[in-house]
């Protein structure tokens, strides 16, 4: 049923992605915390990267280099419930973070302990086909950001924005995912397939 | 054809902004020992023209039919501020009365604003002021109403939000007779949700099989037939 690649490669639609068609899970949270922090999500940042460059001076010539890759942090904006659940799930990181709360694996005082966590983002078209992803890899909260309290203002909703600190970032296109959730070694997988 | 799904939803959120604001009393007839009674103000659903007529339209006009609240929809508009993520299935576990595990999927639904008129209609402007003082200390500055009382339904509670009070002196059509009238306008932020038996699969059914693709080329569907589960 979904559109083989040959056939996007064909028809080739100018439709452009709109903003709403993603979906976020936080993954190694508990699993009812996860997905509700998917529902609670608000805005997120596609995560922007620079490469780092340096010059070289040779014989009245200039050569550029490239060096390392430099991820910049994602920013994250939840809806903030009014019963309080998504900030009750987000200081709990924030306690792992600081060493007050058991981490993923139910560990309090261990050396190795593992307080970092995964956002995986995914892209669809406006059929619900997944296009793309990507998993922010060993994600921890660097920055929180409360909306200000007013008595003058009736209608502002709270919303809660994180900044996400990560190392690196595995990237899928829709064949390697299928590969990847279906357990089954395809052929050619992540290429585009020109017949089918 | 789809399947047959409708619960009510608009009604039940507009009954219950009628409830609150059915209730209010107004003084009527004081006594010789200086204690007076009290009556309850009726609330009608009916744009001003339509309930102005029926007042008019009584062959007996009498102070009994007024004071009278009477309240409309406006405009449904959307509210995209409180949109959720339309990819998003809610999982939840719980355990039920019999102490098994269960799994509960649901979808959220799309937010609107329901845009109410509320107009006062009274005999004097005493009486006026006297039904208007009552409602804004109630709505200081929202009144939240619950409209469901099924547990998983995170879309039970809403909130009724006064936007604007205008005073207006009205002559209504085919009449001569002035009327004062006291407009409140209200916001009902609403989320119509999906009927509790339907998850994910029945919208991604019908969004999928409109058109089939194939490699030959696109067939496009003449009927579609969705059953109750989900299956097309």
């Amino acid at each position: 049923m979904a559109t083989s690649q040959a056939a996007k490669e064909i028809n080739r639609n100018n439709k452009n992605q709109r903003v709403d068609q993603f979906y976020v899970s936080f993954l190694k949270l508990p699993e009812n915390v996860s997905n509700l922090l998917g529902k609670q999500t608000k805005m997120i940042d596609r995560p922007n990267l620079t490469f780092e460059t340096s010059m070289t001076n040779h014989r009245h010539n200039q050569f550029q280099d490239m060096n390392q890759v430099r991820f910049d942090p994602v920013s994250v904006t939840l809806f903030d419930d009014e019963n309080g659940l998504t900030r009750q799930y987000i200081y709990t990181q924030l306690f792992r973070q600081l060493n007050r709360g058991a981490d993923v694996f139910g560990r309090w005082d261990v050396l190795d302990r593992d307080y970092r966590f995964d956002v995986k983002m995914e892209m669809f078209n406006s059929v619900d086909e997944l296009i793309e992803g990507y998993v922010l890899r060993d994600c921890f909260i660097s920055s929180i950001d409360h909306t200000q309290m007013s008595t003058d203002d009736e209608d502002t909703e709270t919303e809660i924005t994180i900044i996400l600190t990560y190392n690196n970032i595995d990237f899928f296109i829709v064949n390697e995912y299928v590969e990847f959730k279906g357990g089954i070694p395809m052929e050619g997988a992540g290429q585009a397939r020109t017949s089918s | 054809m789809y399947p047959y799904k409708y619960n009510r939803q608009f009604e039940r959120y507009l009954s219950q902004f009628k409830r609150v604001l059915s209730g209010f009393q107004v003084q009527d007839g004081v006594l010789r020992d200086g204690s007076y009674n009290t009556r309850r103000v009726k609330v009608v659903y009916g744009s001003m023209s339509r309930v102005v007529a029926s007042i008019f339209n009584k062959t007996t006009f009498t102070n009994h039919t007024l004071p009278l609240i009477g309240m409309h929809l406006t405009s449904i508009e959307k509210d995209t501020q409180n949109k959720r993520n339309y990819h998003h299935v809610d999982h939840v576990a719980y355990t039920d009365q019999y102490g098994e595990r269960q799994a509960y999927s649901r979808l959220t639904g799309p937010a609107f604003n329901l845009m109410v008129d509320v107009d006062i209609y009274a005999s004097s402007h005493d009486e006026m002021f006297e039904i208007m003082e009552q409602i804004l200390l109630i709505f200081n500055p929202r009144v939240t109403i619950q409209v469901d009382n099924h547990l998983l339904n995170s879309d039970y509670l809403t909130e009724i939000i006064l936007e604007s009070i205008s005073n207006d002196v009205n002559y209504p059509t085919g009449t001569e007779r002035q009327v004062v009238q006291q407009s409140l306008t209200f916001r009902l932020p609403i989320r119509l949700s999906y009927p509790m038996d339907m998850d994910a699969n029945v919208i991604q059914t019908i969004i999928s099989n409109i058109v089939v693709d194939s490699e030959d080329g696109v067939d496009v569907i003449d009927e579609l037939v969705i059953t109750d589960d989900g299956e097309a």
